[in-house]
């Protein structure tokens, strides 16, 4: 059964993108068939990657019936990863393109197109709130909640919970919230750390895993590739998002939960 | 951009092209303070993972997961009572203190809330209690079991915390503060001061 997770957060830069790439590679390096959908009117997964602006169809195309969507589509050299992109979109049309995005079932049908192909559907979204965010949270069985340790993160935490709790109650019952992920976690300092302490003694649902601040996710981004991608051993930071991708699949498919294993016999 | 493709061309469909319709704004929320947000977010947090854990499976016709994707997560951390009331934590704290010569002790129910104390202001017993039931579940996680009871050995003191079930399904965290850490005869003896708890059996 495909799993369909959308990748939230309400501030901006808190690392969505940057999660939803190489959380999508580890999936597919764990043997899953991935589609990443781009819905982000910045192309945020194809800047990452580094790619022009106008290099790749997708989502846009799809959405002006100038391709169906298999043309929209992207493969790429991780043979369990497919990519659909924002599509080339001039920003003078991004209201029109939520517009589009958010009309009933418009997002809707293209997931259960694809969906026949793919074991985890991943969509990026923009910071916010918005139409794009909304069109996602109502089409999927997860919300990932991207949360940066920072205080103003953590003040604004209540907006996209409210947010994915009136889809659920409006649009989408199925709609859960598959965790809340910390990233740029300096646990030395102690404006972070506090964050952190409120996370885990406060909110239900806080992954175990979580993303420190580090500087080769700049690197990354400079080489225009995931984290696991990058050339020598494997960063620290990229096993982060391994551990991640076990630690979302135990959930995903098995359906238990860390605190409410219940005891097995061997034999 | 050409339009969407269920827009229409003309002017005056521009309005239903965008998509935007005059509906009344909602009413604006109270005034809040950060301190309230905060806690909005949080009985939300928990409001939203108590909901997903007691869904029952989808039984939809339409394709869609079916479950039991029950939720990963911590307890929902609404303060119950627990069990032997105010008068009866005293009594164990008292009995516990004797036992372990603990120049402190106190208990916290599972959302880091004080329930009762001896020898520790209430702000540095949350303070310090909180970070201890955090450090308590990581370790459940880390040996894939419920643990009964950590020891921190900070050198000039030991911090001991035992986990214990408060009735209906909470539990609640008692944290004592000794000299050294506890021999393993008396670590036993304490375990079976807190059973009353779970039966709600006052002293």
């Amino acid at each position: 059964m495909t799993q369909r997770i959308a990748v939230v957060s309400q501030k901006g830069g808190v690392g969505k993108t940057t999660v939803a790439l190489n959380l999508a590679v580890s999936f597919a390096e764990r043997g899953r068939k991935v589609l990443l959908g781009d819905l982000d009117p910045q192309g945020a997964v194809g800047l990452a990657l580094a790619k022009s602006d106008t290099a790749l169809a997708g989502v846009t195309e799809v959405l002006t019936g100038r391709a169906p969507l298999e043309q929209a589509l992207t493969p790429t050299k991780l043979a369990g990863l497919t990519l659909l992109p924002r599509g080339r979109l001039d920003p003078a049309d991004v209201p029109s393109y939520e517009q589009a995005l958010f009309a009933p079932d418009v997002l809707a049908s293209m997931t259960r197109a694809l969906e026949p192909r793919f074991d985890v559907i991943l969509f990026d979204t923009p910071a916010g709130l918005g139409m794009a965010t909304r069109a996602a949270l109502t089409c999927v069985d997860w919300a990932l909640v991207v949360t940066q340790a920072e205080t103003l993160a953590l003040r604004s935490m209540g907006q996209v919970l409210r947010a994915i709790e009136h889809v659920r109650q409006q649009q989408n019952p199925r709609l859960k919230v598959l965790g809340f992920l910390p990233t740029f976690v300096e646990l030395k300092k102690d404006a972070s750390r506090a964050v952190m302490d409120e996370l885990w003694t406060g909110f239900a649902g806080v992954l175990d895993t979580m993303i420190p601040r580090a500087d080769v996710f700049s690197l990354a981004s400079q080489r225009g590739v995931p984290l696991s991608f990058l050339g020598g051993p494997p960063t620290p930071e990229a096993r982060r998002f391994d551990q991640l991708a076990a630690e979302l699949e135990t959930q995903l498919m098995t359906g238990e939960a860390h605190g409410a294993r219940t005891e097995r016999q061997l034999l | 951009m050409a339009p969407a493709p269920n827009g229409s061309s003309s002017e005056d469909g521009a309005v239903a092209r965008s998509g935007l319709r005059s509906v009344p704004p909602r009413p604006s929320p109270e005034r809040r303070t950060p301190k309230d947000d905060l806690d909005f977010a949080r009985r939300l947090s928990r409001s939203l993972n108590h909901q997903e854990r007691a869904a029952p499976s989808p039984t939809s016709a339409t394709p869609g997961p079916v479950g039991p994707f029950s939720r990963f997560g911590v307890a929902p951390h609404a303060p119950r009572p627990l069990g032997i009331g105010a008068e009866g934590w005293r009594t164990l704290l008292a009995e516990v203190v004797q036992l372990t010569h603990a120049s402190s002790a106190f208990a916290l129910d599972e959302s880091g809330l004080l329930v009762a104390a001896t020898g520790v202001e209430k702000d540095e017993a949350e303070g310090l209690g909180s970070r201890l039931i955090v450090a308590f579940e990581h370790v459940d996680r880390a040996v894939n079991q419920p643990g009964r009871s950590i020891t921190i050995d900070l050198g000039p003191y030991s911090l001991t915390a035992f986990r214990g079930g408060a009735g209906a399904g909470s539990t609640f965290t008692l944290i004592l503060r000794s000299q050294s850490a506890l021999p393993d005869a008396t670590r036993a003896a304490v375990v079976g001061l807190l059973q009353p708890v779970q039966h709600g059996s006052a002293k």
